[in-house]
């Protein structure tokens, strides 16, 4: 049912502007469709390097989620509801790593945990372990960058609860224990959910950061992205085959966002 | 007496001075005073949501906070519940969960306390909304389940802040009916704040008016109404 109004719709200049962006963002994963590889596809995902990465990837992007929950969660819950001096200054270099170029965020990581690193060399010398060019180097470049998504998606979660809720449910007798396994956790999943989304998502299509740090060892650091990347020279077939995955994915992720993103806020 | 309170506080946006409450069993104290006068903030210190500067709680003789000796009971340890303004009902729980609640905090068993909710919710007459959710709620279902929620546990000390006020005019009276009748066999002391008097009147024992943070007047609605102190007190019960 269509209403009857006699507003006017955006003028004419606007709508043109409107449709070549939205050409702009659409023409790219259309020209990456139609040139897909389809009947070979099979055979080009199946074969062992694009397996070795495509388990590389969803090794170090669930790694980085899981590392990203535990230390994610409760920064937010500082982030919003501690008071402590120097708070703001801890969420802005929080947040940093958000607008930092990830090429960036990889030589701060090489300089901090490299062998020479502020962290690395004590790490090196006393325990032997040694973060650069691992599965687990290029699993924490991911949650770097990823892990501030996830930060502020819970914070504003947090600071979204009605604070009275939680003060009802101690006037009823409960502890701040159950409080927060029974009223404010459930309060909070949705915020949660979405936050590991956005940086699951974050962390697969790492590159810059995970390069940086930890180089493009296939079967070690070479993730679907830098795979990607490194087959384009000699196997164009694969490396669209596997950006095709990488479109899927996303899909995947926008289908499983939708309340939040493809419904207009109200 | 269950209650005796002497309320000093400026944690909150209002002051309070020397507020002093005291409540025996199955006694309703009226907290009334005009918008902004600190009612809500005396409730909150009594449930130990805001915390005293100086004075003294006590519920059945025993201090719940002194904060010249140092004694701070949290709110959960005390033996209160309170129906706040807006119900708050907890939105992601059905309005069974919501009233068994308490219960399950004190670690009655899940099955055992949803038993004891359906029970308190039929005493109530309002076993039909049992597993709505609170937004399907009417305003003045939702101060009931709210209410009985608060009985569950049984405080010793009742709060009810304005549990009227979301509520229409005629919703007001039928609940105000329903609440007096259910309050009836409820043998602990009660705390009303609100601002409107005919609730006051017709709940009421004793009254406390508050103005600025202070008390102006207390005693029954006769000692008010022969006597008023102010020009609030005067109005009131005109």
């Amino acid at each position: 049912m269509t209403k009857q109004t006699t507003r006017s719709g955006p003028p004419l200049i606007i709508v043109a502007l409107a449709f070549v962006g939205g050409l702009f963002l659409i023409i790219p994963i259309v020209a990456l469709l139609q040139r897909a590889p389809w009947s070979d596809l099979g055979g080009l995902l199946t074969d062992k390097a694009a397996t070795q990465a495509l388990r590389l990837s969803l090794v170090c992007s669930f790694g980085a989620t899981l590392l990203a929950l535990i230390t994610g969660v409760p920064l937010a819950w500082v982030l919003a509801r501690a008071n402590f001096p120097g708070r703001r200054l801890l969420r802005a270099l929080v947040i940093l790593p958000l607008i930092l170029p990830p090429v960036a965020g990889g030589v701060a990581l090489l300089l901090a945990f490299g062998r020479q690193g502020l962290v690395g060399a004590p790490l090196f010398d006393w325990l032997g372990l040694q973060l650069p060019f691992t599965t687990i180097g290029a699993m924490l470049a991911e949650t770097f960058v990823a892990l501030p998504f996830l930060v502020i998606t819970v914070e504003s979660g947090f600071r979204s609860i009605d604070r009275s809720y939680e003060d009802a449910a101690r006037t009823l007798g409960a502890k701040p224990r159950f409080i927060f396994r029974r009223i404010t956790l459930p309060l909070l999943a949705p915020s949660i959910a979405a936050g590991a989304v956005l940086a699951w998502a974050r962390a697969l299509g790492e590159f810059g950061a995970t390069i940086t740090f930890a180089g493009s060892v296939a079967g070690r650091t070479q993730t679907l992205p830098l795979a990607v990347f490194f087959d384009l020279g000699f196997d164009p077939d694969r490396a669209i085959a596997l950006s095709v995955i990488l479109v899927f994915i996303s899909i995947l992720i926008l289908v499983s966002l939708r309340e939040r993103w493809l419904t207009p806020l109200r | 007496m269950i209650l005796d309170a002497l309320i000093s506080t400026n944690a909150e946006e209002f002051q309070l001075v020397d507020i002093k409450i005291t409540a025996e069993a199955n006694e309703t104290i009226v907290i009334i005073g005009p918008n902004g006068s600190g009612k809500t903030t005396a409730l909150r210190t009594i449930a130990g949501l805001t915390k005293l500067s100086a004075g003294r709680i006590s519920i059945d003789s025993k201090d719940v906070e002194d904060p010249e000796r140092g004694v701070w009971v949290a709110p959960e340890n005390r033996p209160i519940a309170m129906v706040m303004q807006e119900a708050n009902l907890f939105p992601h729980l059905s309005a069974r969960a919501n009233v068994a609640f308490g219960l399950e905090a004190q670690g009655v068993p899940r099955r055992e306390a949803q038993v004891r909710a359906n029970e308190i919710l039929i005493l109530l007459e309002m076993e039909h909304v049992a597993k709505l959710r609170p937004r399907q709620l009417s305003g003045g279902e939702g101060q009931m389940v709210a209410l009985a929620r608060a009985l569950i546990i049984e405080p010793r000390v009742l709060l009810l802040d304005e549990p009227f006020s979301s509520l229409d005019a005629t919703n007001r009276s039928d609940m105000g009916q329903k609440f007096r009748s259910v309050l009836a066999d409820y043998s602990g002391a009660r705390v009303l704040v609100t601002h409107d008097p005919v609730e006051a009147s017709s709940l009421g024992d004793h009254f406390v008016v508050i103005e600025d943070g202070r008390v102006v007047q207390s005693g029954s609605a006769n000692e008010l109404r022969n006597n008023p102190k102010t020009r609030y007190v005067a109005d009131l019960l005109s």
